[in-house]
């Protein structure tokens, strides 16, 4: 399954795959909380859509639903305009200051 | 053969790839000859680059030949999911024999990513066939300095590297080849041509889609140090404690989605929190296979370790931003 996007729809995507050991609900918040703590410095947000998809915003209200997780990144890149590298010290050092995780 | 709810086991798919001039059209030539390709059908680029004529039994479809060895060899023109999905249904209805195995040839300068992504992501396809191994041929006599991006994107790929034209080149080159790609890409056994088709070589029914293979521990014991070969860096990332599947999961999206062309491949077993057995995690570029859930570790060791073959980036960048989203100190070797 392609790592940027999963292409089944209905969240399969293979980090909240029903075989993981915590109830598929709650690999979707954390998933969530996760990816928002990431989000934020981004000015986007990341909701949950009737438990199968999800919606990212920005803060002047711009929106998008996405269908699987794998996709949020290429999304939030789009809609904030901005890259978001996990390699990039400045994200790595305001991740590290607000304690992610 | 099928299971108990009817349903066959998909068939194995092993990827031919090498670039050009590698030798990888008279490994094929050699295959298609092979009494054990009497099993298999092989999807080929152009009958002609082959010099299939005097195989030939007879032409059973348009562009579908049959060969003296049974092996069933096809030419494709157009998509390779069109030509993968009709071969599997000229196969369900009879027009040709029942092959057991999958053979595909890539062009020489194809880049596998898309072609696996093909394989794993098409619906059609992931019912009924399955990666077994990608094998890549390359020549003894390659001199560094003179490879290019998709030749890396080969090598990096591979689960077998075969080393051809051994019979032209001196033992130093042999030698120095060999370390090469060892070190370019650990993950991978490293063959000569001549065993490429004996029973241990096997690269027609082996199948190395086993997560567990290679021991990548055996990496951290023997000290594998990340290598700045043409560009390209190969280094282990090892960690004792449990990851939470969650964090890593998201964290390797996102490199994923930041710097998937330049991850020539990303394979390990991880001890993750909530689960008895290891974790495999297999990815080449954009594209990961769905991880796999083992029953067993392979030793009583429970680290975890993670091979990344990559291009462009600083192993000490990978390193850090691992431990800042995964909230675990690695190891790099």
């Amino acid at each position: 399954m392609c790592g940027l996007c999963g292409l089944l729809g209905g969240d399969q995507h293979w980090i909240t795959k029903e075989e993981n050991p915590l109830p598929r609900r709650q690999q979707r918040y954390a998933v969530i909380r996760l990816a928002n703590e990431v989000l934020r410095g981004y000015g986007l947000q990341l909701m949950d859509f009737q438990g199968s998809a999800y919606v990212l915003s920005t803060l002047t209200g711009r929106q998008e639903v996405l269908d699987d997780i794998g996709a949020v990144w290429m999304a939030a890149q789009q809609l904030s305009r901005r890259p978001i590298d996990p390699l990039d010290p400045a994200l790595l050092a305001a991740l590290e200051a607000q304690a992610y995780g | 053969m099928a299971d108990a709810t009817g349903r066959r086991e998909p068939l194995p798919v092993v990827v031919l790839t090498g670039f050009l001039g590698s030798g990888k059209t008279s490994l094929l030539k050699r295959v298609l000859e092979h009494e054990a390709a009497g099993r298999s059908a092989v999807l080929i680029n152009e009958f002609g680059e082959v010099g299939l004529d005097h195989l030939i039994v007879s032409e059973v479809a348009p562009d579908v030949v049959l060969l003296k060895s049974g092996c069933v060899c096809c030419s494709v023109r157009g998509e390779l999911r069109d030509a993968l999905a009709q071969l599997l249904s000229q196969r369900e209805r009879g027009i040709v024999p029942p092959f057991e195995r999958i053979i595909l040839e890539t062009t020489g300068l194809a880049d596998p990513g898309p072609i696996l992504a093909t394989l794993l992501a098409d619906t059609v396809l992931r019912y009924h066939t399955r990666l077994a191994q990608v094998v890549c041929v390359v020549d003894a006599c390659l001199a560094p300095g003179e490879q290019h991006a998709e030749w890396f994107a080969q090598v990096g790929a591979a689960d077998t590297l075969v080393i051809s034209k051994t019979d032209l080149a001196s033992d130093a080159q042999r030698g120095d080849t060999r370390r090469r790609l060892e070190q370019l890409n650990p993950a991978a056994r490293v063959l000569d041509v001549t065993d490429a088709l004996t029973a241990e070589g096997d690269i027609l029914s082996g199948d190395l889609s086993d997560p567990r293979r290679p021991d990548l521990t055996r990496l951290s014991a023997q000290g594998h140090h990340h290598h700045h070969t043409s560009g390209v860096t190969s280094c282990c990332l090892i960690f004792d404690h449990q990851l939470e599947w969650v964090r890593f999961g998201l964290w390797l999206t996102l490199l994923l989605s930041a710097h998937g062309s330049r991850l020539l491949r990303v394979k390990g077993l991880l001890n993750v929190a909530g689960h008895e057995g290891p974790v495999a995690v297999h990815g080449v570029q954009h594209l990961i296979h769905p991880p796999e859930q083992l029953a067993s570790w392979p030793s009583d060791e429970r680290r975890s370790t993670v091979l990344f073959i990559f291009t462009g980036l600083q192993a000490a960048d990978l390193e850090r931003s691992f431990q800042v989203f995964t909230g675990s100190r690695a190891a790099r070797v």
